[in-house]
């Protein structure tokens, strides 16, 4: 808030004091629809039922790589995107992601109400699409004769499709979503691994607390059956290359992600403009912040804190837990844990859950699947019973506020804070 | 007596840095964009037999054209935020402001992924399995951070000494101004007096010009190269593809008083929109875009007579410009035969991530030295598009208020109005 204040005359002569305010709004934000798809299940509803038991997390080899992913399971996507040439051009990442918005806008009450959409944001955190692995592969086998690169250039002419470019932009999932759905207020799209998934939140949730917008669709995709991730992930030797573990268990083997499937979306809206709606809202965004630590030893630890400490002031009671995004890479999810322990007992013993054991290291899209089980599990006004990929079980408990934390696997650090509507 | 008035804070640059294929820094680049020069080449970092496109417009000083193009990139983001930053007096170790970076995605192109498969493969045939296997043993760490989307932002923060986590954006063509209106956003709100801005885009691999050609986007005037770029003109035949890389510094208006730095200019209105038309053309009756157009100059609280001079999209391809035309005739009606709108791309060539950024750059140079940069190679007109391009040469004016559109591929439509004041009283 700045304010400055000017003396003035008015025409009688008189001195008017003019106080002039530059007050931005801080407008309260709920979340009113989530979409949830991953290895587990396809729904917010479907993933709230099925992790009210154990169950084991679906892992498969990629390829012929050696390596594990969490799969999708085969998904019928011509509810959301009824033309399979459509389907065929986007690729499976935009494809999934479209899918998965459009159900968003469904449980929001959204879905071809062209008055509110055309109005509303879409902020997407992404990556870039599929390459053509069959074509790269030819290559692969002639790599000696592609060396000339004339040679190169022309069978690279001939072979590369004209949609595979555009199914590979990031910001087309975006304008996908836009032309399939009519959300035409605004789009951008965040890219950068974990942040990517945190930057599009905290840019949904600061657009609407500011007053900018009313609506917010916020969400991405990520698919994890892809041998061109592997092979980058696989430069810094952040995969794990064991038989499964949970997360926990990998540090001993120096650590590593199994990457997963995912895709999330969210509908932000402010909440007086939720209320004219009728619509029933998931939850309260209290807050969010977000850093960048150098990750020298102690800087995770560090910056949690520092998260938290921000995120105290605003002054949120209530029996709390933590989602965690832990990616199962070494040091930082070591680090983060220690500090998550250490955070728990500030609010109250607070749980702590990791979602990676279950559904795997989905970059940019995790952060907002985390929101997404949060979101869920307050709506219901319950913790998970289960802590997601391990087998033992635990009870649930109520809670009305839950952190979801990201720790980047390289970097990049932030805690959002949500809590049920009526705390 | 009081009066509240919810105005927005007034936003000004204090610092900017620009490079493109015409040079190093404002000054070479403004000499040479208004003298009309362009930075079109024929490639020669690479052989273009084959191509379809054989030019573009390069920066190779230096070792860059023999980096991989995220390396590149980053390089260019450093120059200009160098500039940028040294203008504005802020440290470059402890800038202690939030970063906003737009880049293009990272990827491994062709040339450093076909070296990998021979490395492993030695002769033999190999696999992606076989090239994970070999390179997922330590050796080849290095190539981690630079492969990835946010490595980018993750070391200027780094460096640079930014607040926050970084912001990595990719709107396509309309990256550059996707990240000043963050920034815009941001210190509006009050949730920052700083930040700074970069964006940058070195990407001119084969790959790059390939997947474009395939879709027909890029000129295929490769004779002579520095004509081929020909934005409003009736034989226009595609976009050439440029590297640039522009920063700002952007700070509240009594904050840079306070310190004592003059406003280079100020941001007075952000106006953005999604096409849902189709996923590279625009809605051919302009509706997005005038709307992006409209909703810019609103926020700037300007009337549409004070905006003097329109920093074109200007891409060069028959339906941008066309659809750019008629969207900026529907917004200011007869005015828009006698307001000038040139393109900068008509010299730089498409900048892509970073055009939004160092168009907007250009477009407060316009206000400050008084002269309009011209739209080059303005030989034949379109007569469905009567505007005045600023045509083959620059020329004076008194320029106040500038509105700059950056229009990408997949519908993403941001518009910007640049002013030399603000009425805001904050």
């Amino acid at each position: 808030m700045l304010a400055s204040t000017r003396r003035a005359k008015c025409k009688f002569g008189a001195v008017l004091q003019i106080k002039l305010v530059t007050e931005v709004p801080h407008r309260d934000v709920w979340i009113t629809g989530v979409c949830l798809v991953s290895s587990l299940a396809d729904g917010a509803e479907e993933h709230w039922r099925l992790l009210q038991g154990t169950y084991s997390p679906l892992v498969t080899e990629h390829g012929d790589t050696g390596l594990l992913v969490h799969p999708l399971p085969p998904l019928d996507f011509s509810s959301e995107i009824s033309n399979a040439m459509d389907q065929k051009r986007m690729g499976r990442l935009q494809t999934l992601g479209v899918y998965t918005a459009g159900r968003a806008l469904t449980s929001a009450g959204l879905k071809g109400k062209n008055d509110f959409l055309s109005r509303a944001a879409v902020i997407v955190g992404c990556a870039g699409g599929e390459r053509d692995i069959a074509l790269d592969e030819t290559i692969f086998a002639d790599a000696a004769r592609f060396s000339d690169a004339a040679l190169l250039n022309q069978r690279l002419s001939a072979r590369m499709r004209p949609s595979m470019f555009l199914s590979q932009l990031p910001n087309l999932l975006a304008g996908h979503i836009s032309i399939l759905f009519g959300v035409t207020g605004g789009s951008r799209t965040t890219m950068g691994e974990e942040l990517a998934g945190v930057n599009a939140f905290k840019i949904g949730y600061q657009l609407i607390a500011d007053g900018t917008y009313d609506l917010a669709l916020v969400g991405g995709a990520f698919n994890a059956e892809r041998m061109d991730l592997l092979l980058l992930y696989g430069f810094g030797q952040y995969l794990w290359q064991h038989a499964y573990q949970p997360v926990q268990n990998r540090s001993v083997r120096g650590g590593g992600y199994i990457l997963g499937s995912l895709a999330a979306f969210l509908v932000l809206e402010e909440a007086k403009h939720a209320m004219a709606r009728c619509v029933e809202p998931w939850c309260r965004v209290r807050g969010l912040s977000a850093h960048q630590s150098r990750r020298a030893e102690g800087d995770v630890a560090r910056t949690l804190e520092q998260a938290w400490n921000e995120l105290e002031r605003l002054g949120t009671t209530g029996p709390a837990g933590i989602i965690s995004g832990a990616t199962g890479a070494s040091p930082a999810t070591e680090e983060e844990m220690d500090a998550l322990v250490s955070l728990s007992s500030r609010i109250g013993g607070a749980r702590i859950w990791e979602s990676g054991s279950g559904f795997g290291h989905g970059m940019e899209v995790s952060f907002l699947f985390n929101l997404g089980l949060a979101a869920l599990a307050l709506r219901h006004g319950r913790s998970y019973p289960t802590n997601f990929g391990a087998h033992a079980r635990v009870d649930a408990e109520m809670v009305s506020r839950l952190l979801v934390t990201s720790v980047g696997h390289l970097s990049g650090e932030a805690i959002t804070l949500l809590s049920t509507m009526n705390s | 007596m009081a009066w509240i008035s919810r105005q927005h804070s007034a936003v000004c640059a204090t610092g900017m840095g620009v490079v493109t294929s015409l040079g190093l820094g404002k000054e070479d680049n403004w000499a040479a964009l208004t003298q009309g020069r362009s930075g079109v080449t024929k490639i020669r970092r690479f052989t273009t037999e084959h191509l379809g496109t054989t030019i573009g417009a390069t920066i190779d000083f230096d070792d860059l054209g023999t980096l991989p193009f995220p390396v590149r990139t980053e390089r260019l983001a450093r120059l200009a935020l160098d500039e940028a930053l040294a203008e504005a007096q802020f440290s470059p170790k402890y800038a202690q402001a939030p970063l906003f970076v737009g880049v293009p995605p990272a990827e491994m192109s062709w040339k450093p992924r076909l070296a990998l498969a021979l490395e492993i493969g030695v002769g033999n045939k190999v696999a992606y399995k076989d090239i994970i296997s070999a390179t997922s043993q330590g050796a080849h760490r290095f190539n981690h951070p630079i492969f990835l989307s946010g490595g980018i932002a993750m070391r200027l923060a780094e460096s640079y000494g930014t607040t926050g986590a970084p912001v990595t954006i990719n709107t396509a063509c309309a990256t550059g101004a996707t990240v000043i209106q963050l920034a815009v956003e941001a210190i509006r709100r009050g949730e920052t007096d700083a930040a700074l801005v970069v964006a940058a885009d070195a990407s001119i691999v084969p790959d790059t010009i390939i997947r474009f050609s395939i879709l027909a986007a890029l000129s295929a005037s490769n004779d002579p190269p520095e004509g081929a770029a020909r934005p409003f003109s009736l034989d226009r035949d595609g976009f050439v593809i440029g590297e640039g890389g522009a920063a700002l510094v952007l700070e509240n208006y009594q904050a840079a008083k306070a310190r004592g730095r003059p406003p280079l200019g100020f941001v007075t209105g952000l106006g953005e929109s999604a096409d849902s038309y189709h996923i590279t053309r625009s809605s051919p009756d302009g509706a997005a875009i005038v709307a992006a157009m409209s909703r810019a100059i609103n926020d700037s609280g300007l009337r549409l007579d004070e905006i003097q001079y329109v920093n074109a999209h200007g891409t060069g391809t028959p339906e941008n410009d066309r659809v750019e035309g008629l969207a900026f005739e529907r917004v200011f009606g007869s005015s828009a035969r006698t307001i000038p709108i040139s393109s900068n791309k008509s010299m730089i060539g498409h900048t892509m991530s970073a055009a939004g950024a160092i168009e907007a750059v250009f477009s407060l140079l316009t206000i400050k030295s008084g002269m309009l940069p011209p739209t080059i190679n303005y030989r034949i007109p379109d007569p469905a598009l009567p505007l005045d391009v600023v045509p083959n040469s620059a020329r004076p004016a008194n320029v106040e208020n500038v509105l700059s559109n950056s229009f990408g591929f997949g519908g993403q439509n941001v518009c910007l109005v640049l002013s030399r004041e603000s009425r805001s009283r904050n």
